[in-house]
């Protein structure tokens, strides 16, 4: 049960050109998996977790899914603000042939929304939207739970919950998180990969990838990364103004 | 593939159901917004034929009459025309893993059939009732050209979607040839009521076909003299295999 990426390549169009997103990039999600895929802002991430759940296709290469993939968590854009939060999450439970009355009930408790199931999502406090998406992305029982940038990109209220979440999915579960900021990463992560110039480099260990990844960041911001500048948070703030995926 | 097959109909069913529950949801009443829709567009059919008296068959109720017609028309129009833009209505949908262009231009297409399929069984029970028109001549003749009047739509719908990607203002060019669908489909007319030398340039219109074999299977006191159930099959399968085809060289070519 994985999803096995074999020498995938993908071009896109870019300032009226082609542009190669990446090449010959081999890739494993096996259960248990902790990945982080770390890059620059338009080098490929999101396109990538696409690619991995299958609403993206690759242009060469092969891809073998024996493991169900979310969508990448936060994503919401899918969801109908006129229709009312249950509403929502029944078509989401439908469309996974999950019609189950408790699995609605467990996510909206899970992401703390029960109380507004039956208001329309459009008429919901701001905070519900992103709660839902990412209660659905976790807990629809998907084998592989992928992440867009951030984790927890939610209200600073549930923050912390949604990091504790994704820490206690099960051991058979898989996460992949494609981010171009690494705060979570050495927290929820034990590998880190770094897609640099259509390549994808592993990193077995997770503070040298990130420490990589620092250098990568100074280097396209025209700097070299100061001594000592490993956990990178000076880099990576001013980075976050550039990130716009 | 029976597993691949049943993940597909699961795909299709919720995305129906979000299609019905979404139409018009914006609004008090919501879904029922969507049948008053069709309701509105029939009865003004009603009244345009009552204008329209002069072209009245005989020994036909005429309620009923215009519904075998008009109902089969609009389901087909429907279809196709909903199907035409849908995927780019929807195309946020296509962010969720298993939900493919295919799978939103059938749940379009199956939520115009339930909710006209819905419109077609009421009304006819009403004209059943006021009418008194007799029972239909084949009961699984009037559901299999409905059907096919449907499936028709769907062939439709996918021949001409990849035209509005590629040429998006394909819809108002579209609109006048459905226009002139409506009148050359006969929904107002038998074709007994036109000149026989005009028939051969009428029956290539696999829609009139579908309005006379309605006709027909309804009422004992009309036979058509042109309709051909198989015309209609053949077109239908035609159609269909043409509009997969495409569907599919378009996905991957042109993006939504």
């Amino acid at each position: 049960m994985s999803i096995e990426l074999h020498q995938v390549g993908k071009t896109v169009r870019r300032g009226g050109g082609t542009h190669i997103l990446f090449e010959d990039l081999n890739f494993r999600i096996d259960p248990g998996a902790r990945f982080a895929v770390l890059g620059l802002p338009k080098s490929g991430k999101s396109t990538l977790l696409r690619i991995i759940c299958g609403t993206d296709h690759a242009d060469v290469g092969t891809i073998e899914r024996g493991s169900s993939a979310s969508w990448p968590i936060p994503l919401s854009d899918f969801l109908v603000p006129a229709s009312t939060v249950a509403a929502n999450m029944r078509f989401l439970t439908r469309l996974y042939g999950l019609d189950n009355e408790q699995i609605l009930r467990d996510v909206a408790g899970l992401v703390e929304i029960t109380e507004f199931l039956n208001s329309r999502l459009g008429e919901c406090p701001r905070h519900v939207r992103p709660r839902l998406a990412f209660g659905l992305g976790v807990g629809l029982g998907f084998d592989i739970c992928l992440f867009d940038e951030r984790v927890a990109s939610m209200d600073k209220e549930f923050r912390p919950k949604a990091i504790e979440i994704v820490k206690s999915l099960s051991a058979e579960k898989a996460i992949v998180v494609a981010t171009s900021q690494h705060k979570e990463v050495a927290d929820l992560c034990d590998t880190v990969f770094v897609l640099e110039d259509g390549k994808l480099t592993r990193f077995p260990d997770v503070k040298e990838g990130i420490g990589h990844y620092n250098g990568l960041i100074a280097k396209a911001a025209g700097d070299e990364p100061e001594e000592g500048e490993a956990g990178g948070e000076a880099a990576e703030d001013e980075f976050v103004l550039e990130v716009g995926i | 593939m029976s597993e691949s097959l049943s993940a597909h109909l699961r795909v299709v069913i919720a995305l129906t159901v979000r299609e019905m529950q979404s139409s018009n949801s914006s609004y008090v009443y919501g879904y029922a917004w969507a049948v008053a829709e069709v309701c509105i567009s029939l009865t003004a059919l009603m009244a345009l034929k009552v204008f329209l008296r002069g072209l009245s068959p005989p020994n036909m109720p005429p309620v009923l009459f215009l519904l075998l017609g008009g109902v089969p028309w609009f389901t087909f129009h429907n279809t196709a025309a909903g199907m035409l833009q849908i995927v780019g209505q929807r195309k946020k949908l296509l962010l969720l893993p298993h939900v493919t262009p295919i799978d939103i231009m059938l749940a379009k297409a199956t939520s115009v059939l339930c909710t006209y399929g819905l419109i077609f069984f009421i009304a006819v029970i009403g004209c059943v009732f006021f009418e008194s028109p007799g029972a239909p001549r084949s009961l699984a003749g009037l559901v299999l050209i409905y059907l096919l009047s449907w499936f028709l739509g769907i062939g439709f719908g996918m021949i001409t979607m990849p035209l509005v990607r590629v040429f998006p203002p394909a819809p108002k060019l579209l609109a006048v040839i459905w226009r002139f669908g409506l009148i050359l489909s006969g929904v107002y007319f038998t074709v007994t009521s036109i000149p026989a030398q005009y028939w051969i340039y009428l029956t290539w219109n696999p829609m009139l076909h579908v309005s006379e074999l309605m006709r027909t299977y309804w009422f004992s006191t009309y036979q058509t003299p042109v309709g051909n159930p198989f015309y209609v099959m053949e077109c239908t399968i035609g159609v269909l295999i043409l509009g997969l085809l495409l569907e599919r060289y378009v996905r991957l070519r042109v993006p939504v």
